[in-house]
């Protein structure tokens, strides 16, 4: 317990001193909210103007400790370049990404945690190489030519589900539930083999312990020595492989949101960017590093949990 | 009487990558019949694991059933659905495989396994008996965890779990081979116990003619793949007919049976350790107040089981751990606890240490002639010198560790030490991972080896008896602790402690003859 308290606390410096780094650094760039707003028909007098109306000329000290101090109190900031709070214009974002990346990690997670237990305790499966294969070629392909091959099936061939979305980014999540599945099944494909074959791998080791074999000599029935022997002892690996993916499906979704055109925290990330809206780009960077940061910590526990040996030392 | 197992002129063939054949079983004729004790002896290689394994129907990969056919208690093992060979393990035969604790799930508890074997109605009476069968009492073993309980207490576990559903034959793979000498008499007295209890035919596998002696009526003796001598086991530890049987038997350690002849002289000292601990773990005392002189030319033997801190105390020696308190010096009064990297060359070269597997402490990639010579900076007359005082040929400079047999790989790591000229050499349980007939082709060559260089040696082991045939002075550690110390003879002839009186009962009665 006292190892995981530590855990956190380190978790949350890293947080921490990480922000301050992406405040430091996107201060840094070219550019603040004034020239993004007024872009090419800024003149000298217009920016100053509006530097000293934002507070924009205080040291980048007094800047960071107002951010840091407003952002504590749920004040994420302003957006000069869109005229609005901060947190109206990423939250609902936020939102809608977190609804692709569950979606698309209840598609691929657990069937790839049951495809690998399978693939790697009958590998001369014939059903179990295609699977394999189709799970190679779709880590392998990048996602705009995932989600092209899924549109000429699902929107084209077989019109089931719309090919863009067209709701806006607040809209509930009754309104923008058809249109997730076709960005969250690219998204799925594309995460669906790391996991099958960690899991894979880790069964195939697994399987040849001494243990494995000496429950069966004692018999245990082939489905509790998979499923109770096997399974808990091959899951690990399985589970830092998901947290990275899971990560990644929070926060690295600019493609497959951009070719969707689905209103997430990827389309306005590089919208934010290419109009240099600082406000913006800074809450986006640090919901970045809390998932990876969290996902890491959620993982270690889980490991912990499944290793007896590990909790003890705790 | 019936019949729970035959094998009939069974072979078996190991397959590698070029698809050599070496053969393991060759023809093997055996017939076991129900109630019956068999123990199977030979060194590594001569099959009687794969005997034993064949039994049950399984074969390790890579190895191929080729010809003959067994039968376990009717049914044809190796031709049957293995379903039906499945629904055999637990009721009809089981198998403790050699393990080194790995052989119970580390994710589950004792009564998971027990669930997991039995069924999830099955009551903790019905686990407790059975414990308590194996010499395990108490609902506490319930709930641990396999690394939460000792390894005689996990052997007892899996013969229990073998157990409890009453199979009429039970197959033992080296019950004892991971245990200390006094944690495997213990277990083979619950083995034979429930044997006598139950009536199951049991065969039992072990390199160590004192284990199989003890536990079997009818002994079987393997060399090479095939079966060299099979008779009552009174009568083949008595009088071995063959010839293997009877090098094995002669290479067995015997207390009273020296390599050399104990030197008593006090001469000047080499390694002075004073009042020496080690603390592990922040609290735990690795060594506890060790006090200890080895003298030029002086071999000391160190004895102890696992955890009593005998491998940490040549670890201190030569530098790879350091102590807590204590003092350490050298015959020239070097201070030994100074870190490895601010110790001047010389005293480097003085102190060589042999580990106990080499397969672990010689690079597998590399011939002889690179180990030797790669941080030595010896050439290859010197490389020659020293593989000569280990009694290897030339030939073996351009072998590597794949090519070479156990015992050869272990001289080579004794010739490297060599290289260094010291004064003193360490030896960590370096025949342990020997057959027993090799183990006593190393020791004769360390004894020869002593007489020719003067050397100062502390050799560290388990078996009393093979540390008495070699050293001048004995050392007991216990928990940490030196419990005994004096001259071979005075420890072996009348040990004070209890503990020491112990292992030397215990060696004493290892083999009946």
């Amino acid at each position: 317990m006292k190892n995981l308290t530590r855990r956190a606390l380190f978790t949350f410096g890293a947080f921490a001193s990480l922000a301050v780094l992406s405040f430091l650094g996107i201060d840094a760039l070219p550019g603040d909210g004034c020239t993004a707003l007024h872009g090419r028909f800024a003149t000298p007098a217009k920016i100053a103007e509006c530097r000293e109306e934002h507070r924009l000329n205080d040291s980048v000290v007094v800047r960071l400790g107002n951010w840091a101090n407003d952002a504590v109190h749920g004040d994420l900031g302003y957006s000069i370049k869109r005229d609005d709070q901060v947190a109206q214009i990423v939250l609902p974002r936020i939102r809608n990404t977190a609804m692709l990346a569950v979606v698309a990690g209840l598609m691929a997670f657990p069937s790839a945690i049951v495809a690998g237990l399978l693939i790697g305790r009958y590998p001369q499966s014939r059903v179990g190489r295609i699977i394999n294969t189709l799970g190679l070629v779709a880590m392998t392909l990048p996602e705009f030519v995932i989600a092209t091959i899924l549109w000429l099936v699902f929107s084209i061939w077989i019109p089931i589900f719309p090919g863009v979305t067209v709701v806006p980014s607040n809209a509930t999540i009754l309104e923008l539930l058809p249109h997730i599945w076709m960005p969250a099944l690219t998204l799925a494909a594309v995460v669906f083999a790391h996991s099958m074959r960690t899991m894979k791998a880790g069964v195939t080791t697994v399987k040849l312990m001494p243990f494995v074999e000496s429950a069966r000599l004692r018999g245990t029935g082939e489905r509790v020595t998979l499923l109770r022997h096997i399974l808990p002892a091959a899951l690990p690996p399985v589970v830092n492989t998901i947290a990275v993916d899971a990560a990644w499906l929070l926060t690295g979704t600019f493609v497959t949101e951009a070719v969707f055109n689905y209103r997430g925290l990827g389309r306005l990330a590089i919208d934010a960017i290419s109009d240099r809206d600082t406000a913006v780009i800074l809450p986006i960077v640090l919901f970045g590093l809390g998932v990876y940061l969290t996902m890491s910590l959620i993982a270690d526990m889980l490991v912990r949990l499944l290793d007896p040996r590990l909790r003890q030392r705790s | 009487m019936n019949t729970i197992l035959q094998f009939d002129q069974v072979c078996v063939e190991a397959r590698d990558r070029h698809r050599d054949m070496t053969p393991i079983l060759q023809s093997v004729n055996l017939r076991v019949e129900m109630g019956e004790k068999l123990g199977i002896v030979g060194g590594s290689g001569s099959g009687k694991s794969t005997l034993l394994r064949i039994a049950a129907g399984v074969l390790s990969p890579g190895l191929h059933h080729t010809s003959g056919k067994v039968s376990t208690a009717g049914v044809n093992m190796l031709a049957v659905d293995p379903k039906v060979r499945q629904q055999m393990y637990g009721s009809t035969v089981a198998l403790v495989a050699q393990s080194l604790g790995e052989a119970l799930t580390s994710h589950l508890t004792i009564r998971a396994h027990f669930h997991d074997t039995l069924g999830h109605d099955v009551n903790d009476e019905t686990i407790l008996s059975s414990l308590g069968d194996a010499g395990l009492d108490g609902v506490k073993y319930l709930q641990r965890f396999p690394h939460q309980i000792s390894g005689g207490e996990r052997q007892r576990i899996l013969l229990a779990l073998a157990l409890v559903r009453s199979p009429s034959l039970l197959l033992l793979d080296e019950p004892t081979s991971a245990l200390d000498v006094g944690t495997a008499a213990d277990v083979l007295a619950t083995i034979i116990k429930l044997q006598e209890l139950r009536g199951f035919a049991l065969i039992c596998v072990s390199h160590d003619l004192g284990v199989v002696g003890r536990v079997s009526d009818q002994v079987v003796v393997m060399n090479r793949g095939q079966i060299v001598e099979h008779g009552l086991t009174e009568r083949v530890l008595a009088t071995p007919s063959d010839s293997y049987t009877q090098s094995l038997l002669a290479s067995i350690p015997r207390l009273h049976v020296r390599m050399r002849t104990p030197q008593l002289s006090v001469q000047p000292p080499v390694v002075i350790v004073h009042e020496l601990t080690v603390i592990r773990n922040g609290s735990t005392r690795a060594l506890d107040s060790v006090s200890l002189k080895v003298g030029k030319g002086e071999v000391v033997g160190v004895i102890g089981e696992s955890g009593s801190g005998k491998s940490t105390l040549l670890s201190v020696i030569s530098g790879l751990v350091s102590s807590s308190s204590g003092s350490i010096h050298n015959g020239n009064g070097f201070d030994l606890s100074t870190p490895l990297r601010n110790r001047p060359h010389a005293v480097l070269s003085e102190i060589q240490m042999v580990f106990q597997n080499p397969d672990d402490s010689l690079n597998p990639v590399r011939t002889v002639e690179q180990s030797m010579s790669r941080y030595t900076n010896a050439n290859r007359d010197e490389v020659l010198v020293a593989l000569d005082a280990v009694e290897l040929s030339a030939q073996f400079l351009t072998r590597r560790p794949s090519e070479m047999s156990g015992g050869e790989k272990q001289r080579v790591a004794v010739a490297r030490a060599l290289l260094m000229h010291p004064q003193l050499l360490l030896l960590d349980e370096v025949t342990s991972a020997l057959d027993v007939t090799v183990q006593a082709s190393v020791v004769k060559m360390l004894a020869s080896l002593q007489a020719a260089s003067g050397m100062s040696m502390v050799m560290v082991s388990h078996d009393i008896a093979l540390i008495a045939s070699l050293a001048d002075k004995l050392i007991v550690l216990r928990n940490g602790k030196v419990v005994e110390q004096g001259s071979v003879d005075a420890v072996i002839n009348s040990p004070i402690d209890p503990y020491t009186q112990h292992l030397v009962n215990l060696a004493a009665t290892a083999i009946r003859k």
